[in-house]
């Protein structure tokens, strides 16, 4: 399978595409070809329901979790940041719908919290917090072959979940008495949505970083919005933006040799006030 | 249109306006609420409500802010637990289990630059393939059809966001139509709106009641409107303070107490 990709990549005209070697440039670039069409459809909803400032505190709760993951010597503390960004997701929907709170205020207590049992787990005992700067900045180019399985999963996954819970979202977006009205159920839409944010912010986050992972999730969506017509087309447009964004910020990394997730922030944000600048009023 | 067969008595069939309501039901025939109380921390947000209403039939519930009319409303769509019995009843007076409802919220608040066009709203409701895989043409055509029923289908293709109040209105209620619903709940629907789109809104209900032949529960502050399409109006303010045609209830001691004398 990856030496079809290599096979295929050694098409394009780039010294690192050669058959020989830099392997984790061309698994750098399979991996943004597999994760930035999710985030980059996932985001279009995120627009929608406002949810920007969600998912960005998604990866607070994800960061407690990596703390506690390197405390306990876990080989893997993505599953202890995914457990960590769930059990975030779900409480920040159940306090609001219980409380009546605004999502923002829940979100703000709960985010502080996470941020703050993050840092103080990570530095306990004197220790210091460099360790965890990869999850900081994210780290693209150090994806194994067996990562990029785990991405194909979350691919389907994500667009197995999105096919079903599509529809329900839309309505919500409108009005939730109208999707009460329906026989949906508001709080079950958002915590089947939640949960699936959780899944694939925390995936990314090693790649990402988690201070550029939301803006790959909110700017596609946000540009997208200049030039779609109706909601089909805003999903199409932001998958693509999202992935020409993603491609283009890894040849950027590498020839400018800065990190990967902050360079794909750069084009998707250069693209985004480029349309504001130039878009016919 | 279609009669009950023969040797079936319908339970109710009460004369409204000079025209007998009921016969043309075969289906659905009447909504029961008895005694329907809502509280919320610790306070009775409405109690003791009851009422029957019957298809073909416009109730008007009118009252003041905090009044607990959209409390009602949300109480019979399920948005919030409630003591008390909702039964709906068809013609041979057995009990509906699932009764389809139809419902126009007030003034949705939902972000104006969503690119969600007025067919993606319909797609979204009435299919369950995703829209974003695209809208089949035949629920284009039946799309067109409903909004054609309120006067609305040049707006198929427009965003929702950029809709005027009136207009989205009547989309809502276009959409709420679509399965025909047992019962119609329009919860201050053109608050608002300016005076032609209320006018337009209004005429639009008042046909859409007599085609369909459902029962229609509108809680507004209109009240001129009102005294033009509503059968019967109840006064709400915690519990029924009075239930009557609109000038009898304009009159009404309670009514005179809370809004004045203008409305005679």
């Amino acid at each position: 399978m990856m030496e079809l990709w290599y096979s295929l990549l050694a098409f394009l005209p780039f010294e690192w595409a050669r058959p020989e070697g830099m392997l984790f440039m061309k698994h750098a670039l399979l991996a943004v070809i597999l994760i930035m069409p999710v985030l980059g459809v996932a985001g279009t909803a995120v627009v929608n329901h406002r949810m920007a400032f969600f998912s960005d505190a998604l990866g607070h709760g994800a960061f407690t979790g990596v703390a506690i993951g390197a405390l306990v010597g876990l080989a893997h503390p993505q599953t202890s940041s995914l457990i960590f960004a769930l059990i975030f997701a779900m409480l920040v929907t159940f306090v609001q719908h219980r409380s009546g709170m605004s999502r923002d205020t829940v979100i703000g207590a709960l985010a502080s919290f996470c941020v703050a049992a993050g840092i103080f787990l990570a530095t306990w005992g004197g220790r210091s917090i460099s360790r965890l700067a990869n999850f900081l900045v994210g780290d693209l180019l150090s994806v194994a072959p067996m990562d990029l399985g785990i991405a194909l999963a979350v691919f389907f996954g994500f667009f197995l979940v999105w096919v079903f819970l599509y529809n329900r979202l839309l309505l919500l977006g409108v009005s939730s008495s109208l999707s009460i009205s329906r026989g949906h159920s508001p709080v079950w839409i958002e915590v089947v949505f939640a949960g699936l944010l959780a899944v694939i912010v925390t995936f990314s986050l090693q790649w990402l970083g988690l201070l550029t992972v939301n803006a790959c999730l909110v700017l596609p969506a946000a540009t997208a919005r200049f030039f779609a017509k109706d909601a089909r087309s805003h999903v199409w447009w932001s998958c693509c933006l999202a992935l020409v964004a993603g491609v283009a910020g890894v040849l950027m990394s590498w020839y400018a040799g800065a990190v990967a997730g902050a360079s794909i922030v750069m084009v998707l944000a250069l693209g985004f006030f480029l349309t504001i600048l130039l878009r016919r009023r | 249109m279609k009669f009950l067969p023969t040797g079936v008595r319908p339970i109710f069939h009460p004369v409204i306006s000079g025209r007998l309501v009921g016969q043309a039901c075969a289906t659905h025939c009447c909504s029961r609420l008895d005694h329907i109380g809502v509280q919320a921390g610790g306070r009775d947000l409405i109690r003791d409500v009851s009422l029957h209403l019957h298809c073909g039939e416009l109730i008007a519930i009118v009252g003041p802010n905090g009044g607990g009319k959209s409390t009602l409303l949300r109480a019979l769509i399920g948005e919030i637990p409630y003591s008390g019995k909702i039964e709906f009843l068809d013609a041979q007076g057995k009990v509906y289990l699932s009764p389809r409802l139809g419902y126009v919220p007030q003034n949705p608040r939902f972000d104006p630059g969503m690119p969600v066009t007025v067919l993606d709203l319909f797609a979204a409701t009435l299919s369950k393939f995703p829209v974003w895989l695209g809208n089949r043409r035949p629920l284009r055509q039946r799309t067109l059809e409903v909004l054609a029923a309120v006067d609305a289908d040049f707006l198929v293709d427009r965003r929702v966001g950029e809709l005027s109040g009136g207009e989205l209105q009547r989309v809502l209620l276009a959409l709420a139509l679509e399965p025909k619903p047992n019962l119609l709940l329009l919860d201050e629907p053109v608050s608002g709106v300016d005076a032609n789109g209320r006018r337009l809104f209004y005429q639009v209900v008042d046909r859409v009641r007599k085609t369909f032949d459902l029962a229609i529960l509108l809680v507004s502050h209109d009240f001129r409107e009102l005294t033009q399409v509503a059968d019967r109006m109840v006064l709400l303010n915690g519990s029924i303070q009075c239930v009557g045609k609109p000038r009898e209830v304009f009159s009404h001691e309670r009514f005179v107490e809370l809004f004045g004398r203008d409305f005679q």
